[in-house]
């Protein structure tokens, strides 16, 4: 299977039962979408799980996706967005917290008190949109993480792109406000 | 446009002023040039913004989750294509069918039309044979009554 296949022509050979595109087409996206579901849910034991039932429901879905309609990109997002969306009215106030999210900026470029930091930064920032409703959480994680266009993250939610803009709009706000005693909100030097 | 404004400009659409609708973006530029608090803002929101990106840049899933997923018995067990029903209403969902379907429907109608009137017409010749038989039964004489 040629690397550079197109998420398109992929689903299309998925559609077809062809396994090679599917390991193709997983390679490809696992990483983005567990990380998805692990800044969604909190936690990444979750957020492994979450991320195999994905890619278990494109597999058996492939033959719902319809070219021209949506990017693979955004569809995959859908199902996964879905899942957390159900796995968080489940555990209801019971979301637990670890240290992925520390992890992934520990590990970013820059020095080693400039890393540590951002860890600190990161810590707040986790606990801050842990704390957000399920719908900011998401609109905050699919544009903000995820690089979705706004207009994109509204298909995944299955809102319009004004409720969408508001849902941002919130969770900025509750997060800026949570955040006013961190040092990434002091002032410029 | 003011600070107010210009703080719910940052939390709607961003830092990034180019993603603003091109109606506000001047506005919000000219306000940046004259004023120190929104530049604070803008810079406050642009290191949340940051924060957050950075943060999935190294994100790896664990080396044996796509071998995991991969031998998932609901992928062994399944070949994508098992479910027929599911395949045909996606079909339907699909846009093709739809003027297929309008250029079918005045056929479709004109079908049932003359399906009824057949019918009708079946019905009034059998209560026209019904009624002939009654009459002619009626204008016998019967010698023996």
């Amino acid at each position: 299977m040629a690397v550079d296949s197109s998420d398109e022509h992929l689903i299309a050979r998925i559609q077809d039962g062809d396994q090679e595109a599917f390991a193709c087409l997983l390679r490809r996206h696992l990483d983005s979408i567990h990380r998805f579901a692990d800044r969604t849910v909190g936690n990444s034991a979750d957020a492994e799980d979450l991320a195999q039932d994905t890619f278990v429901r494109v597999w058996q879905k492939a033959h719902t996706f319809v070219p021209g309609k949506a990017k693979v990109t955004t569809w995959i997002h859908t199902i996964a967005h879905n899942l957390c969306i159900d796995m968080l009215r489940k555990q209801r106030g019971q979301v637990a917290i670890d240290t992925a999210f520390d992890q992934g900026l520990a590990d970013a470029n820059g020095a080693p008190d400039q890393r540590a930091q951002q860890v600190q930064l990161a810590s707040t920032l986790r606990t801050a949109i842990t704390r957000l409703p399920p719908a900011q959480r998401s609109a905050l994680v699919l544009c903000l993480v995820q690089g979705l266009s706004n207009k994109e993250a509204a298909d995944v939610m299955g809102v319009g792109l004004r409720a969408l803009e508001s849902l941002l709009a919130r969770a900025r706000r509750t997060l800026r406000t949570n955040l006013s005693d961190a040092a990434m909100t002091e002032e410029p030097s | 446009m003011n600070l107010q404004n210009f703080e719910a400009g940052l939390d709607r659409w961003g830092a990034d002023l180019h993603a603003w609708p091109a109606q506000d973006q001047a506005s919000a530029l000219a306000l940046m040039a004259r004023s120190g608090e929104a530049r604070l803002q803008a810079e406050r929101a642009r290191n949340i913004e940051t924060a957050l990106s950075e943060s999935a840049i190294s994100h790896r899933a664990p080396g044996d989750l796509a071998a995991r997923i991969l031998k998932d018995s609901r992928l062994v067990e399944s070949t994508g294509l098992e479910d027929p029903f599911s395949g045909f209403i996606a079909w339907l969902k699909a846009a093709l069918w739809r003027p297929a379907l309008l250029a079918v429907l005045p056929l479709a109608v004109g079908f049932a039309l003359g399906a009824s009137s057949s019918v009708d017409e079946d019905a009034a010749l059998q209560n026209f044979t019904a009624l002939t038989l009654i009459s002619a039964f009626d204008e016998i004489d019967y010698e023996d009554q």
